[in-house]
């Protein structure tokens, strides 16, 4: 209860003297979503620069990434925003599924150990954001317990969201799917490894942002 | 209800100081959690005994909670009983993010009636 009183209190107090125009971004979802890959490209659209590694191996990112004073222009509007890739979130963490990417078992199961972390710390995060992107990978079935679980809980917190279905380039993609399992979303299609169609994209974080 | 060493099983009673003190036998400060209608359940159903982790085992599997939970004070104790976390061996978990986005204290379950609470979430 003191917690919740004490979030509570840490929102309103940080609404009140929260620098104007700085949105907090988080982008949510499961590992190997696309989260990285997503935050790392805005980076270079406007910043030229990285926000983080990206491998084929799950739980590539096991800690909050930052990057601050993104600010990003559209109609000659502009908009800083604190970028916050945070960990894939997962149900089950298996340090033998990182061995078979070649991993010794001491580092697959420090893997695991920080993967675990990372998705507590994920979730711990939640209440800080302002606005929310929830990557859902567009190859693979998205009816799962991770994306239903965290878009319930960001509508629950009152959070804005933008669903971006990802790797609208590989030929599993099915981004119908994902509007059919999300109908009371705004979803928007990209491929965050090659660029395609950010500038839906942008139109759309623009949108999402005057939610906040 | 309750606590156990993870160490070396000795079984603490309610209220005992070596909860806070470290274990009368092995001087560690692990313990579980006993919740007492599982233990009952667990004897009146006789269900297959509980897998225990070998010594090398427990000591990695401390060294992950301790770390997960940020608890660098090895003198502080741990009690586990985080049914959103549940560590089914080192390097293996499963999450359940519904209690963990419900915002309720992370309690670790390492198995079955036994149980590790992150006292600083409390």
């Amino acid at each position: 209860m003191i917690k919740i009183i004490r979030n509570f209190a840490r929102r309103i107090f940080a609404g009140v003297f929260k620098k104007k125009g700085e949105i907090k971004l988080g982008f949510y979802g499961s590992p190997n979503a696309g989260k990285t890959s997503l935050a790392n490209r805005i980076c270079q659209d406007w910043l030229g620069e990285d926000l983080g590694s990206v491998s084929r191996m799950p739980h590539e990112t096991r800690e909050i990434q930052i990057k601050e004073k993104v600010i990003l222009e559209r109609d000659g509007k502009k908009i800083e925003f604190k970028l916050i890739d945070t960990p894939g979130v997962a149900t089950r963490i298996d340090f033998e599924d990182f061995m078979k990417f070649g991993l010794k078992r001491k580092a697959a199961q420090e893997r695991a150990k920080e993967a675990t972390q990372g998705i507590i710390a994920s979730i711990k995060w939640l209440d800080d954001m302002d606005a929310v992107i929830v990557l859902i990978d567009s190859t693979i079935n998205p009816y799962s317990q991770v994306n239903i679980t965290i878009l319930g809980n960001l509508a629950a917190r009152n959070i804005p969201v933008l669903v971006v279905a990802n790797k609208i380039d590989l030929k599993k993609s099915d981004i119908k799917k994902v509007r059919g399992a999300f109908p009371e979303y705004d979803v928007v299609g990209i491929s965050a490894k090659n660029g395609d169609n950010m500038e839906e994209f942008y139109e759309e974080l623009f949108k999402l942002v005057k939610k906040v | 209800m309750p606590h156990q060493c993870v160490h070396c099983s000795k079984i603490i009673e309610v209220g005992s100081r070596e909860i806070l003190e470290g274990c009368g036998d092995c001087g560690g400060k692990f313990f579980f959690y006993i919740r007492d209608e599982q233990a009952q359940r667990m004897r009146e159903m006789k269900e297959q005994p509980i897998p225990e982790f070998n010594t090398i085992d427990k000591r990695k599997v401390e060294e992950d909670v301790r770390s997960i939970l940020k608890v660098e004070d090895e003198e502080k104790p741990v009690i586990l009983d985080l049914e959103s976390v549940k560590v089914v061996g080192p390097g293996k978990f499963e999450l359940d993010i519904v209690s963990l986005m419900n915002r309720k204290p992370i309690v670790f379950k390492v198995s079955e009636g036994k149980y590790l609470i992150d006292i600083d979430e409390m």
